[in-house]
């Protein structure tokens, strides 16, 4: 049988064409098996904290302190799933300049320190969050956060125990 | 010689159609939910960031599924492909977006932390993400921050250190995400799209920004598809989800 050009890149083409769908088809079956593999994403948790910082839920000035002073403020953090237990902490939502890169303008100068007075929740607390300031802290308003964070949590929706926190916003004026 | 060239030409359109096709068969919305927005493979990035504007609210319906918009990328870490992304989630109640904080793995090991940050339309949200080289303090560790273009005080940040979430992000992704198939749920964003602008990012840690080459797309899981009403188009450094008519 006379083959002629023609006929030959068809049939070469074919031959690619099938070898590729085949190998395609591997690729594509092995993606859908490895939906597993790649980052799931499902529905959001039950949120498991309410947290007040000076009886405020959502971003508030609660303090003003003046530069070389100490100053507390009250938290209270309140689990909402029963047996639950919460690691809490407290921190500047800028990073202090120079200890991490971020956005032009979005870190604070060190000279505030902020400690609570308990580390862990397992039943509606108040606790106190103690600021000290330095004497040369730039006169400002500055952004702080108390988180509480449980691990292992199993919720609705989600295949595997979670972590899952809440972070109250606040900010505190040194003058 | 002429025929032979259009064949050819023909079997290679056809095998370049083929190519991208296979190329969308990496679902990065596996679990029953539709993603729309823009999104980029061409880059590495260790920082990104967004503005956002907020919409209106979605409906109920919309909200019970979960939806939220988000930006973020995959790395590679040990425990394998992480996605990391701070979040607007959708509330039932005034005020009708939530800041949240997440990361998710293929075994389950997922961070979720929800702010104090609420907000209605209108408003102006930087959404930013980051993660750090090998010899960093935070090495391993995942910065993301959400924070109010317009007043200092809204603004939270976490340091998420739950895994090793890897060095760079290999994907981009700026999206309406929804595990809701239901288009009348999302004619409160009709009027309003979502727009992602001065979509940046830094290719190594501390580096300088650049805008993101950002492609239009949309991804649902198997047997899904996102409502038709929803679209979005993309460009460098932006991208739009538009509601029309749902």
């Amino acid at each position: 049988m006379n083959i002629n050009n023609k006929q030959r890149i068809v049939i070469a083409s074919v031959l690619i064409m099938g070898g590729l769908a085949t190998f395609m088809t591997m690729n594509i079956t092995s993606a859908h098996s490895a939906v597993a593999q790649v980052a799931d994403q499902r529905p959001m948790p039950p949120e498991p904290f309410t947290i007040a910082v000076n009886g405020h839920a959502e971003p508030a000035v609660v303090a003003t302190i003046k530069r070389g002073q100490t100053s507390q403020v009250d938290v209270s953090i309140s689990p909402n799933i029963s047996g639950i237990t919460g690691k809490v902490g407290v921190a500047s939502v800028f990073p202090i300049c120079g200890t991490m890169n971020t956005l032009p303008g979005k870190c604070i100068p060190s000279g505030i320190t902020a400690t609570i007075s308990a580390s862990k929740v397992t039943s509606p607390t108040h606790m106190v969050v103690t600021f000290s300031v330095s004497n040369d802290m730039p006169v400002g308003v500055y952004s702080f956060e108390v988180a509480a964070s449980t691990f292992g949590l199993h919720v609705p929706f989600q295949a595997a125990p979670v972590n899952v926190g809440n972070i109250d916003s606040f900010a505190i004026q040194v003058t | 010689m002429k025929t032979n060239i259009k064949y050819a030409s023909i079997m290679l359109g056809a095998l370049l159609t083929l190519v991208p096709i296979a190329a969308e068969a990496t679902l990065a919305c596996p679990s029953n939910c539709w993603q729309v927005g823009g999104r980029d493979t061409s880059v590495t990035a260790a920082e990104v960031s967004a503005n956002v504007d907020v919409p209106n609210a979605v409906s109920n319906n919309a909200v019970s599924g979960s939806t939220q918009y988000w930006i973020g990328g995959y790395t590679t870490s040990p425990l394998g492909t992480v996605l990391t992304q701070p979040t607007l989630l959708a509330l039932s109640t005034s005020p009708h977006w939530r800041g949240v904080f997440q990361t998710a793995d293929a075994s389950g090991n997922v961070d979720y932390n929800f702010t104090s940050l609420y907000w209605n339309h209108p408003a102006s949200i930087n959404l930013f993400d980051e993660l750090f080289p090998s010899g960093n303090p935070f090495s391993g560790d995942n910065f993301q921050q959400i924070s109010d273009n317009n007043n200092v005080n809204n603004v939270a940040s976490q340091v998420l250190s739950g895994t090793t979430y890897g060095h760079t992000m290999s994907s981009i992704y700026g999206a309406l995400e929804s595990y809701d198939f239901t288009g009348a749920d999302f004619s409160g964003i009709d009027t309003t799209p979502i727009h992602f602008t001065t979509f940046d990012y830094a290719a190594t840690y501390g580096g300088s920004f650049a805008a993101v080459p950002l492609s239009a797309y949309s991804d649902a899981s198997t047997g899904h598809s996102a409502p038709t009403c929803i679209t979005s188009t993309a460009g460098s450094g932006t991208t739009t989800v538009t509601a029309n008519s749902c």
